[in-house]
């Protein structure tokens, strides 16, 4: 009944701002929508999203390092989350394959929609970051509550990851929950070689105890 | 585009300017004490990528210099070639003085070895690891030594150490970990260091060492360090060090200022301030106005 051709043609609610944040707060009905719009057209609408995110992770890079945004920081900040958002639209095309119903940019830019999650965590992390004292943010916002809002951030855009899929995609619900694991485990894993392997083999051998 | 949109990115761009235009980097003040030039260095700092930090290596040296360090050791873990290419970035700039080296990180401690050419293994255990540095001309310097490390190191493998971190970010947290690392410290009777163990989170130099060398050299600052003429002083005053030296240091506001980031004075300047304040508002603004236009309505197609 909820993914019936009605509930598909449900307007954007006149609250959300923006496709991005109704993609956050009310994932089903916002991707069904998009699925359904025409969209814009042309291959650079798969980058519009991801260059946009890369540009916030590079703010925060800059944020966090020198509490104000410079060029030469945001610039390498950009550069290096942007490869790895191009990493993660590779998986996406290996994930999806041949059964795309749109074509790939659009779907791309569809799926980074799904972003608010983590620019919502970045924002706040940049905030407190970038105004309090480096013993006061080290004392209160670090490994503790880095691992906790990062977990919740996790779970929630885990979910906008399967609603992508159901909505988009039109999978099924098991369809769409091992799509999204896979582009979680391979994209985590790009993210894991790109920015920590150099330990990662220390780490295994600790974690097996040799 | 809505005005909404616009408005957002000219503040992140408005944001841009200003913190480009208010970041510089500060002349540092030249320091003699007791016979000795004194440096500020920072000797555990991680660069983009593998070794899970965000600034790449060039721009890992600009912000040390920002930081108003003298000396800073590039550490990347298990791997020598980033901290080697910020070492060349530092020699084509001209400042600072960055010496290349490795975090040895093995499952049962983690060793900074500094000033090598080679990598050494994280299979070996500490003693054979410290003589694979010392082969190499380097000094070894134990890494934030908390109590679950503690059984690596074993009396021969301590007698060897050069240096150990008395002073980490983790003294700024809570937990036993700064008293960890000075119950450590007590035993080895090695150099005191003061490392910021940088990821990109943290501000590099926030723990730093004041090193005393005969030479502002990278073997100036090797020998220093064997020579256990460095001085670590923590935000509450406590020092650790050559007991000769700590006098010297508390007397000198010359000392003082190096004992500072001018980074942090700067951040708090107008045009910094504004810089933080418009973009943080600017990257709101994208987030709730959207990066991309509005989808059309898929009924406009019927129309």
């Amino acid at each position: 009944m909820r993914d019936s051709p009605q509930f598909r043609a449900a307007e954007p609610p006149a609250w959300a701002s923006s496709v991005d944040v109704w993609v956050m707060l009310r994932p089903r009905a916002a991707y069904a929508w998009l699925a359904a719009s025409p969209g814009d057209a042309g291959k650079w609408i798969a980058l519009r999203r991801p260059l946009s995110v890369a540009l916030l992770l590079g703010c925060m890079v800059s944020l966090v390092a020198s509490q104000r945004l410079t060029l030469r920081h945001v610039a390498g900040g950009t550069l290096g989350a942007f490869f790895l958002l191009l990493a993660q639209i590779a998986v996406l095309w290996i994930v999806c394959g041949r059964r795309r119903a749109m074509p790939f940019a659009r779907l791309v830019d569809i799926f980074f929609a799904g972003y608010g999650p983590w620019i919502l965590w970045v924002l706040a992390f940049s905030y407190l970051w970038a105004f309090l004292p480096m013993e006061i943010a080290l004392k209160y916002f670090w490994t503790g509550s880095i691992a906790v809002t990062g977990g919740i951030v996790m779970a929630w855009s885990f979910y906008l990851d399967y609603r992508f899929f159901r909505g988009a995609m039109s999978r099924g619900r098991s369809g769409a929950a091992w799509d999204a694991a896979r582009v979680w485990l391979l994209s985590w894993a790009v993210c894991i070689v790109i920015f920590g392997w150099s330990a990662v083999p220390a780490e295994v051998a600790r974690i097996f105890g040799r | 585009m809505t005005a909404a949109r616009w408005i957002s990115l000219t503040m992140l761009f408005a944001g841009l300017a200003f913190g480009t235009l208010s970041d510089r980097a500060p002349k540092n003040p030249v320091v003699y004490l007791g016979g000795y030039r004194v440096l500020a260095a920072d000797f555990h700092i991680h660069s983009f990528p593998l070794s899970w930090a965000s600034l790449g290596p060039f721009d890992t040296v600009e912000q040390a210099k920002r930081e108003g360090l003298d000396v800073i050791a590039m550490t990347p873990h298990n791997l020598l070639w980033v901290g080697q290419l910020g070492r060349r970035y530092a020699q084509w700039t001209g400042a600072p003085l960055v010496i290349s080296g490795e975090e040895i990180v093995s499952p049962r401690y983690h060793l900074l070895a500094i000033g090598i050419q080679r990598t050494v293994s994280w299979r070996e255990p500490v003693a054979s690891a410290v003589d694979a540095i010392h082969a190499q001309g380097g000094v070894a310097i134990a890494a934030h030594p908390i109590k679950a490390f503690w059984p690596a190191y074993d009396a021969a493998a301590v007698r060897k150490l050069d240096g150990t971190e008395v002073l980490h970010p983790l003294a700024y947290q809570n937990g036993p970990g700064y008293a960890e690392l000075q119950e450590f410290y007590a035993r080895a009777n090695v150099a005191a260091i003061g490392d910021s163990d940088f990821h990109g989170l943290l501000r590099i130099g926030l723990c730093r060492t004041l090193v005393f060398v005969r030479e502002a050299t990278e073997g100036g600052v090797l020998e220093a360090i064997r020579a256990r003429r460095t001085v670590v002083v923590d935000r509450d005053g406590n020092a650790y060090g050559d007991p000769r030296l700590i006098p010297l240091v508390r007397a000198s506001p010359e000392c003082q200022r190096l004992l500072d980031s001018p980074a942090i004075a700067s951040a708090a300047a107008p045009l910094a301030r504004w810089s933080r304040i418009l973009g943080l508002l600017g990257m709101a603004g994208m987030l709730l106005f959207g990066f991309a236009p509005r989808a059309r309505d898929p009924r406009q197609r019927s129309r």
